[in-house]
């Protein structure tokens, strides 16, 4: 439920396959097939041959001005890269209602459906643990049950008793909640198969 | 009509698929390395330090040595990098499916499918009068195997735990709903 670009995940995942998959074509075709191992010796020839200043000319040290671009390049693509892991999650909000209209603003604190919600569900014998927490999904907040079912707990029933909890507070505070609930085993997990003794 | 259900409904899809987070992070750290790497030896050159590993002039001069490598390790090389490509690909383009069920509802309400599994065992053992942990259900996403081991030298009714057990999961109203079906083992247990 948090704030991680997804879409941004998988573009970059595509992009670095794309590229690695392309990387790996070079020396797969460099031995198959002769005429572009011909063409690499010719042209590798020529440019170490008659290689432009900015590439063969060393400007400090051993550095020609390629090397300078690829060092600055390689900064920029660090801190992206580095901007890209840290950012991660987010997207957790204090706050249970947020609205305004003509009449007035309302803005109820995540405390208190937090407070009613696992107190009330963590005294079913349903679930071994309630979690309350909001997030906000495009600005709206949202909230966020999770309840681990003891076993044999029935999904349906659970769920049931969960929103009608739900209901009752909308009633109570006087707004409507958005909320999603997520269900957990606590049990032993397989990957895509749940496999429970 | 506030917007609140397609927040809802943006929010299930989301916990249904992976986020595909671990993967991601996981390359960008690789590439940062990589990257980090080709910078540092950049810097090294232009302050006529030596190389770490390889100056950039090496690293040139190896790139157009490329077809003069043995050819078997040129290979497997480009093989290997071609193969990590077409996973990250597949990564990026596969649905990522999580093992979770929808229960929908004004709340609605995702379900892992050890849950559904366990709710399923508990059906089929009340109906075999067995103990829970002598029933498995594997649950998949559109289909669920539920295999009781019955106790030696007393029989299960197969057709009562059957009946039990799609009545359970038709209650659940899942979404996808799920096919259910019961393995009884040929062979008992001694209780």
């Amino acid at each position: 439920m948090n704030a991680t670009n997804r879409g941004l995940n998988r573009l970059f995942l595509g992009v670095t396959g794309l590229l690695l998959l392309a990387a790996g074509a070079v020396p797969i075709l460099l031995v198959t097939l002769a005429p572009v191992a011909q063409r690499w010796r010719s042209t590798a020839r020529s440019l170490s041959g008659s290689a432009p200043d900015w590439v063969a000319r060393p400007v400090t040290g051993s550095a020609s001005a390629l090397v300078l671009g690829i060092a600055a390049a390689a900064l920029v693509l660090v801190v992206l890269l580095l901007v890209f892991v840290l950012r991660r999650g987010g997207g957790r909000t204090g706050t249970a209602v947020e609205r305004s209209d003509e009449a007035g603003s309302t803005r109820l604190d995540l405390a208190v459906p937090r407070a009613l919600l696992e107190q009330h569900l963590g005294a079913r014998d349903e679930f071994s643990g309630v979690h309350v927490a909001a997030y906000a999904v495009r600005g709206v907040p949202v909230l966020s049950i999770s309840a681990r079912c003891r076993r044999g707990v029935s999904p349906a029933d659970a769920a049931e008793l969960i929103g009608r909890a739900v209901d009752d507070l909308g009633r109570i505070v006087g707004a409507e909640l958005p909320a999603l609930v997520r269900l957990s085993g606590g049990f032993r997990l397989g990957r895509n198969t749940a496999r429970v003794a | 009509m506030s917007a609140a259900p397609r927040l809802v409904k943006r929010v299930v899809r989301r916990e249904l698929h992976s986020s595909r987070s671990g993967a991601a992070v996981v390359v960008a750290l690789l590439a940062l390395l990589a990257t980090a790497w080709i910078g540092t030896e950049a810097v090294l050159a232009a302050l006529g330090r030596p190389a770490l590993l390889l100056s950039p002039a090496a690293m040139a001069a190896g790139v157009r040595a490329l077809p003069s490598v043995q050819p078997t390790p040129l290979v497997v090389a480009g093989a290997v990098l071609a193969l990590v490509g077409v996973v990250l690909l597949v990564l990026a383009v596969a649905p990522g499916r999580r093992a979770r069920h929808v229960v929908p509802g004004t709340t609605p309400t995702v379900v892992e499918d050890a849950v559904v599994a366990s709710s399923l065992v508990r059906a089929a053992a009340d109906a075999a009068g067995l103990d829970p942990d002598r029933a498995v259900a594997v649950v998949g996403r559109r289909s669920a195997l539920v295999r009781v081991t019955p106790t030696s030298g007393i029989a299960v009714d197969r057709g009562e735990i059957e009946k039990a057990v799609a009545d359970r999961a038709a209650s659940l109203r899942l979404q996808p709903a799920i096919r259910t079906r019961v393995a009884v083992d040929r062979k008992g247990k001694i209780a």
